[in-house]
């Protein structure tokens, strides 16, 4: 049997987990950050400001790491974190802000705004991979959770021996039946 | 101008590499093509008294310059990038002048290191 993985698979070394969306407008830091990315084996989407990186994350599949630029034109990367926050729904998306060396400050309302995580520039790109790689980690942990708490769901209401609903769910969906049936006047069905 | 005056700490930025020849390489090369565009952007802005687009290109040149070592170029690039955020451009000529010199050494520097090292 051969050891070696399909061509289309991140590295066992890569630091990602999913793909990652990266804002950022400058040419320069976007070409590092994504050249550097892809090396490692991820699926990067790159967008140049923060209207376009609020539309990727939009998308049904969109990815759960982004990686944003403080300052950006039309949407700034606090704003978008703030924004993230506010509608967040199921899945964690994982934020990590890029900061300018000497904006202390951004750091604190960043991390105010919601971040998880920031780099500052100039950064090192071993840096980088080592925040990436963390932030990877807690995504892993994350999606762990949200398994085993549907399989806690599934046991609490199933019987163990015959997969089918124990007394507690059944009389639980009978109760939540009955107020149904109260509140509309119409029969159970 | 000093005997061994730096314009940008080449070693400094290939370790912020991760040692990696090939990507200096390609990010000098980068800078080679965007810095004019991003002068130009700066010095129009200037001109028009954008202080937001002054403060915008500044603010990503200094991005770019910091990354390179390039200690001056940067220290005129965040003094531009402050008098737009300041509303102020009344420095902005001489600040902006400096700036152009120092990156027009910047790429002479970067030149001749990619012609001594091919």
């Amino acid at each position: 049997m051969s050891q070696t993985p399909p061509p289309n698979e991140a590295p066992v070394s890569s630091p990602c987990r999913g793909n990652i969306l990266l804002a950022e407008d400058d040419p320069i830091y976007r070409w590092l950050l994504q050249s550097q990315l892809v090396k490692w084996g991820c699926r990067v989407v790159a967008v140049k400001n923060g209207l376009e990186a609020w539309e990727a994350l939009q998308a049904a599949d969109a990815p759960q790491m982004a990686i944003l630029d403080w300052i950006m034109p039309g949407l700034d990367g606090v704003e978008l974190c703030r924004r993230i926050r506010a509608t967040e729904q199921g899945a964690y998306r994982y934020v990590l802000l890029l900061t300018a060396k000497h904006h202390k400050e951004d750091v604190v309302a960043g991390l105010d705004a919601g971040a998880d995580d920031y780099l500052t520039k100039p950064f090192n790109v071993d840096e980088l991979r080592a925040r990436v790689r963390a932030g990877s980690r807690i995504l892993e942990l994350q999606a762990a959770l949200i398994k085993t708490q549907g399989a806690l769901q599934f046991e609490a209401a199933h019987d163990r021996l015959t997969g089918l609903w124990n007394r507690g769910a059944i009389v639980d969906l009978l109760q939540r039946e009955a107020l149904r049936s109260m509140r509309s006047g119409q029969p159970w069905e | 101008m000093v005997a061994n005056h730096q314009v940008w700490q080449r070693a400094e930025a290939l370790e912020r590499l991760g040692g990696d020849e090939d990507l200096l390489r390609e990010l000098c090369q980068i800078f080679l093509e965007e810095s004019p565009k991003l002068l130009l952007t700066l010095r129009q802005a200037a001109l028009a008294g954008d202080a937001e687009a002054v403060m915008r290109a500044a603010h990503s040149f200094k991005g770019e310059l910091s990354y390179l070592g390039a200690e001056e170029a940067t220290h005129a690039a965040r003094v531009l990038e402050n008098m737009g955020h300041e509303k102020d451009l009344s420095g902005a000529d001489a600040t902006l002048v400096s700036l152009e010199r120092q990156v027009t050494e910047l790429c002479l520097s970067m030149k001749s290191a990619r012609g001594s090292r091919q």
